[in-house]
């Protein structure tokens, strides 16, 4: 077996058969109309579009938009009070104390929300993709449609453009 | 040497990978050892409803001892407190309970073991994640032999199980990445251990060439053999397989053995064949194009040992590092990370029979190798030795 992944003894490699199913993917990908990089733009441009219909605020849909995104929902933030003087760092000491016993009730709650939010996410980004990857694959079958009927139209009329009878032998 | 052996379930019924790796253990160390093996009533993990008689019996020649289940898993706690311990911030006390829910909750197992421990050489305990190891392993730890049988899931991360995996006095591995994988999350690189595995017992007939006709199987098929469900990565595989089916127009079969806990319905070419025999499940993988082995959680999959020692290549999935790396490491077939890298595997698989046969070939000398009864029992041996003989010392 004359093969790539076949070594002088004979032996069969897996990781060099792997190497070469990820070239043949790359290469078919090239060959399409549009390659890899320049779909998952399309891609992007329609999940910013999607974000601007629903009117969320540029910076947050760019941090929605990662794909690990984890739902920030981190409880460190600073707890700080609007007032001044002793009122004010008391109403922040009064809720260092509480937020441990409410984080206790919510957390989990919290957490289970981001893990159904990152989902859907998941579930969203992937429908997108796989219909932009439909649009492209049924444009170009549509092209190819009509190309083959513009061929047997000329097949048919001789390349006269004209619908024409059966061909008799001279 | 006089050896106990204690598993969540035990039985010819029983159901599940580390059962039948502790039943086939068992066997094959009765051979040269006194062997009893201590475990629960239960046949089902999911409920531990108490099914056998409790006490003394016999299986196949092995001294049983089984202890009822106390308490049932009531899956409306265990399925919160699980979401709980495995997902988000929780307490050390959320995790013990985690644990008495998840069972099988026995106390009369570790009753019997801590008054009798002293009549053993050596404990060997199997699969970490349940109550009676972890329990357990804390009666002798001196001479307590774990085999982890761990996947790369949330539960290997609870934070009661570092003290699990430092606790005995040597571990059984199933595979270099379940031993790393260990290693990382409970820094117990200090305990002596080995990456052993097991072998696997053959009929003494596979009816290679009636199965095709007998579960009606014909044409080319690739074949699942294992639980239908989606944890194991049932849901992708199919989806994937049928994706393939409408793209290339391929006539190949999907056929699926074991019991089906998924919503799929038959087609022509997606079989659902049910539970089979020993026998036929053999067959069935010698027929096969490949074996597709979809878990994203494996400490070491038996069946592709199985279509290895069946001379068939096997397709697994390829962001499971324990299933990649066997492949690479025995040369026996290919992954996929994607649904691209499936079809492309498929396509090499089915149009160039004699590049699986050669892959499958290679899987045999793997398993030969590695996975022979004398090897694994040998390992085993050395295991036991060293543990009994500072124990008894």
């Amino acid at each position: 077996m004359d093969e790539p992944f076949v070594t002088k003894d004979g032996r069969i490699e897996v990781a060099e058969i792997m190497r070469g199913i990820r070239d043949r993917i790359r290469q078919k990908r090239d060959q399409g109309l549009y390659t890899d990089e320049e779909l998952e733009e399309m891609i992007l441009l329609k999940l910013q579009a999607f974000g601007d219909e629903a009117e969320i605020h540029p910076e947050l849909l760019e941090r929605l938009l990662e794909p690990s995104h984890a739902w920030n929902i981190s409880v460190d933030y600073r707890i700080e009070s609007h007032r001044a003087g002793l009122p004010g760092r008391v109403i922040v000491f009064v809720k260092k104390l509480v937020a441990p016993f409410v984080r206790l009730y919510t957390d989990h709650v919290l957490n289970r929300q981001a893990q159904l939010n990152l989902y859907m996410v998941h579930v969203c980004h992937n429908l997108v993709r796989q219909l932009t990857r439909l649009q492209v694959s049924h444009a170009a079958l549509k092209n190819r449609c009509d190309r083959l009927e513009e061929e047997l139209r000329t097949a048919r009329t001789g390349g006269s453009g004209e619908e024409a009878g059966p061909r008799r032998d001279p | 040497m006089r050896i106990a052996l204690v598993v969540q379930r035990y039985g010819l019924e029983v159901v599940g990978g580390a059962e039948l790796h502790c039943r086939w253990v068992a066997e094959h160390l009765a051979e040269r050892h006194q062997v009893e093996v201590l475990t629960t009533t239960a046949t089902d993990y999911l409920t531990w409803a108490n099914e056998y008689a409790s006490g003394p019996c016999e299986v196949n020649g092995i001294s049983v001892r089984r202890f009822p289940v106390e308490r049932p898993r009531r899956s409306e706690v265990i399925d919160d407190l699980a979401g709980r311990v495995c997902f988000g911030p929780h307490t050390d006390e959320e995790e013990r309970r985690w644990m008495d829910e998840h069972g099988p909750y026995c106390p009369a197992l570790l009753d019997h073991l801590r008054g009798e421990e002293g009549r053993f050489d050596a404990i060997v305990f199997f699969s970490y994640r349940y109550w009676t190891t972890h329990h357990g392993l804390r009666i002798a730890p001196g001479k307590s032999l774990l085999v982890p049988t761990a996947e790369h899931d949330p539960v290997v991360y609870l934070r009661l199980f570092r003290e699990t995996f430092r606790r005995p006095a040597a571990i059984v591995y199933n595979s270099p990445e379940e031993r790393d994988l260990i290693h990382k999350v409970s820094g117990n690189e200090s305990v002596p251990g080995d990456v052993v595995g097991t072998g696997i017992d053959r009929p003494a007939s596979v009816p290679v060439d009636e199965v095709g006709s007998r579960l009606d199987l014909l044409g080319d098929y690739v074949i699942y053999v294992g639980r239908i469900e989606r944890a194991k990565g049932c849901a992708l595989m199919v989806d994937h397989f049928l994706e393939y089916q409408r793209d290339r127009r391929s006539g190949v079969t999907l056929a699926l053995l074991g019991r089906n806990v998924m919503d799929l319905a038959e087609n022509v070419h997606l079989r659902l064949l049910g539970v089979t025999t020993e026998a036929e499940k053999l067959a069935a993988l010698a027929g096969a194009r490949a074996l597709l082995m979809p878990s994203r959680y494996e400490s070491l999959s038996m069946v592709l040992l199985e279509a290895w020692m069946m001379r068939r290549p096997v397709m697994v999935n390829g962001e499971c590092e324990v299933l990649r790396g066997q492949v690479l490491r025995s040369g026996g077939g290919l992954y996929y990370r994607s649904y691209e890298e499936f079809a492309e595997a498929m396509d090499l698989l089915l149009g160039r029979p004699e590049l699986g046969d050669r892959l499958g070939a290679q899987g045999h000398a793997y398993f030969e190798a590695n996975y022979s009864w004398p090897t694994i029992m040998a390992k085993y041996d050395r295991l036991l030795a060293g543990v009994a003989a500072p124990a008894r010392a």
